[in-house]
């Protein structure tokens, strides 16, 4: 055994039986205590904003979202253009000179604009709700 | 790097990860622990003085019969 592991074993030693004189509490409730600060640092801006700031959160996010909706075309013509010039896509199933279609390109950049989109509508819409935490909800998936 | 820097090295590390892991896993409040700890020593030693006391009684009274006149 290595001088290092030797030292690793006896420290070991020494510390827990340091901490099991100095433990302020049982180990069961200090694991406790730092999950809750855990889930506490998590829910952190939602669970310690009172519920106007929380709301008002959501309605800008839903204002956002709206805007951005009504000027789709605009925007998804903005990202095709980006995508199309700047990336090199891999060759897609339709793709002949190794480069997707812009159909395909348009194709994608909507999905994902559906995506983000809903998203933004699903956490503006968990935002507004009066009671529904924002930590509860965003845990659970 | 010396033999005496790693095993120091060593140490603090097996300090820290061994204190972390007694706090995670302390049965009960250091305080408590003590209290137990004493106890079972108490318990222990009371426990041996206890035999220790019947195995006197038991030697003092084969004596008591080694010495009886006529026995042995």
């Amino acid at each position: 055994m290595s001088a290092f592991w030797r030292g690793f074993v006896l420290g070991a030693v020494a510390g827990a039986g340091a901490a099991l004189v100095q433990a302020p509490r049982p180990g069961r409730e200090t694991q406790a205590a730092i999950r809750a600060q855990f889930d506490a640092a998590r829910g952190g801006l939602t669970g310690l904003a009172p519920d106007t700031a929380r709301r008002q959160a959501g309605e800008w996010l839903e204002r956002g979202v709206a805007a951005a909706e009504a000027r789709r075309p605009e925007l998804e013509e903005t990202l095709v253009g980006l995508v199309t010039s700047t990336a090199r896509l891999p060759a897609g199933a339709g793709g002949e000179a190794g480069r997707k279609t812009d159909a395909e390109v348009r194709q994608q950049v909507s999905a994902l604009l559906d995506q983000v989109l809903a998203l933004g509508r699903s956490w503006a819409r968990q935002l507004k709700e009066e009671k529904s935490g924002w930590a509860e909800s965003s845990s659970s998936c | 790097m010396g033999r005496i820097i790693k095993f120091l090295l060593g140490l603090a590390v097996g300090a820290g990860v061994g204190y972390a892991t007694g706090l995670l896993l302390s049965p009960e409040s250091g305080e408590e622990n003590l209290r137990q700890v004493r106890r079972r020593i108490d318990a222990a030693v009371a426990e041996g003085q206890r035999a220790a006391g019947e195995r006197r009684r038991e030697l003092e009274a084969e004596l008591a019969r080694a010495r009886q006149p006529g026995v042995g």
